[in-house]
């Protein structure tokens, strides 16, 4: 933060990293460097290792070898969880909302280090864990306004439509209050008005100094949005830098953009 | 007591075994989606260690208190190759282990009596209370428990660690990237349900001065499992109501229909068995939530 060499400081380093599944190398010696508070596009065509490498970086898998830094933080062999609380959020390719929660708890489920979360303090200590509970929910009311949800705040989730599903997994992520965020297409299967929000809310982030990895198709939007795009095939980074020359990158052309 | 009160006391006493029992199997599938297959074994598990320790002569309150950390501790330590385990197998682990404890009971003889079980132990305020009222007392002793589990266990279900419990019910990849330590939830959810239906089998142990393996045939979790769909997932009041309506009014409370029916009395208990079959099936056609239960969060 006390200057320094700014150019030099990653939210996320990713160092060959290798995950297989049975004989298919999903990510295959990956190196990517993303550096803080910027916007990175994840492109790259159907099975070329992008999810799983957001299920390795998110730590719902295990690499194979390989290590990832969380800014100075080796995170590795850091459960799922514990990355949260260590700045990291993300968002799944299909909404996972959780159905049979509704709106608002979709969104209070996700406030980190709450009180009524321990046995003890729900029997012992109500007081408490009810004033906390009534400022995460002020907290998520609030998201929920930010995001054109309240009206839907009692609903439940599974009620939603994709959009609005869309919507939560967002509110729901930025209440885990993360430093990088990694989003499995925010964008897909949603309308073009919807998607111009999406993509506000995304540059909004930004200006609060998020830093944002973005698995994108849409390769106009990736271009606008992005500050830096890396282009992933057969589970490596085969190409990164600023939009413009990706665009002109022949082995990108090659391996996704097509020619012409 | 007279007439017909010895009987309905002796009901109610087993509507509170099986409510408490219940209540713990509704922590863990109602709230967490945990299959556990097994939930009998924790029964006996607390019932037999406290036994045992009493006629070692340990005092019984504290070997009520070393039972229920036995029973929740095995319920805790079971968690942890069941973590990697996906509904179906978790099922699976949870009703072998089961069938395991089981037919330890009735095989180590020198320390549970085997299939002869075990007698003499003591009962809580046995010097004080008349004889003659213990039942009483008892009935008193197990609603009193129910109550206090009901009331812990509805602080529970409305607290953020409830929302957490319904979370890894709806999806565990989710609560673990909103920062939700899932196999601490299920460790936990694992340990209270066991302590429940561990204090259920003291209760049991108690009320029939006397233990033995047969008290804990798979059968006795399918009763669980029973009054918890019966009276609605996730939901503590449907679960109390399950209870008294599987065991007050089938298991037990037909008894005295016996006479009236032109049936032979094994005939009459498998007409019974059918009977609670036909109900489940009208009820998961026409109201899948259960009794009390709410058809917007069903569970499965």
């Amino acid at each position: 933060m006390n200057g320094g060499n700014e150019m030099d400081r990653f939210a996320l380093s990713v160092q060959d990293l290798t995950k297989t599944f049975g004989g298919v190398m999903a990510v295959d010696k990956c190196y990517l460097d993303l550096k803080e508070g910027v916007i990175g596009g994840l492109i790259g065509p159907n099975g070329a290792g992008k999810t799983t490498l957001f299920e390795v970086l998110s730590g719902l898998l295990a690499p194979d070898s390989g290590k990832i830094f969380l800014g100075e933080q080796e995170i590795t062999h850091v459960p799922a969880h514990k990355r949260v609380s260590l700045g990291l959020g993300r968002t799944f390719q299909i909404t996972r909302s959780l159905r049979k929660l509704q709106v608002l708890d979709n969104l209070k489920l996700a406030a980190q280090s709450q009180l009524g979360e321990s046995i003890g303090n729900v029997w012992f200590r109500p007081r408490a864990v009810r004033e906390q509970e009534r400022m995460i929910e002020d907290k998520a009311l609030e998201m929920l306004k930010f995001l054109n949800l309240y009206e839907l705040r009692d609903e439940y989730a599974g009620n939603l439509s994709g959009g609005q599903k869309k919507l939560l997994a967002i509110g729901r992520m930025l209440m885990l209050d993360p430093q990088l965020i990694l989003m499995d297409e925010p964008l897909a299967g949603v309308n073009p008005s919807l998607g111009e929000e999406i993509n506000e809310h995304l540059r909004g982030l930004k200006e609060r100094g998020l830093t944002i990895l973005v698995i994108e198709h849409n390769v106009k939007n990736v271009m606008r949005i992005s500050d830096v795009v890396y282009v992933m095939n057969e589970g490596k980074i085969i190409a990164q830098g600023p939009p413009e020359a990706i665009r002109k990158d022949e082995k990108v052309i090659e391996a996704y953009l097509g020619a012409g | 007591m007279e007439g017909i009160l010895p009987y309905v006391v002796t009901v109610l006493i087993v509507v509170g075994i099986y409510a408490l029992f219940a209540l713990g199997l509704n922590l863990q599938w109602g709230f967490a989606g945990l299959i556990n297959f097994g939930h009998i074994a924790f029964m006996a598990i607390g019932a037999y260690t406290m036994v045992i320790l009493n006629l070692y002569g340990v005092h019984w309150a504290l070997a009520m208190l070393i039972g229920l950390a036995v029973a929740g501790g095995a319920g805790a330590l079971l968690t942890i190759p069941a973590i990697r385990l996906k509904a179906d197998y978790l099922a699976i682990l949870t009703i072998g282990f089961s069938e395991i404890m089981r037919y330890f009971f009735l095989s180590e003889g020198w320390l549970t009596g085997g299939a002869g079980g075990l007698i003499g132990f003591s009962r809580p305020l046995e010097s004080i209370v008349p004889v003659e009222h213990y039942d009483l007392f008892l009935l008193g002793l197990i609603w009193g428990i129910v109550l206090i589990a009901f009331i812990a266990l509805q602080r529970l279900a409305k607290s953020p660690w409830g929302r957490a419990l319904k979370s890894i019910r709806e999806d565990e990849d989710v609560a673990k990237v909103l920062g939700k330590n899932v196999s601490a939830y299920k460790m936990q959810a694992f340990f209270l349900g066991s302590v429940l239906a561990g204090l259920a089998g003291m209760m049991m142990a108690f009320y029939h001065s006397y233990v033995n393996p047969y008290y804990f045939y798979p059968i006795e979790t399918f009763y669980a499992w029973i009054i918890v769909i019966l009276g609605g997932s996730a939901n503590n009041r449907g679960t109390i109501l399950g209870a008294l309506i599987l065991v007050g009014v089938f298991l037990t409370g037909t008894r005295f229909l016996g006479p009236l029916v032109p049936l032979d009395a094994y005939t009459f208990a498998q007409l019974r068995m059918a009977l609670i079959g036909v109900l489940l099936i009208v009820l998961m056609l026409y109201r899948p939530q259960g009794m009390l239960g709410n058809r917007r969060e069903l569970t499965f």
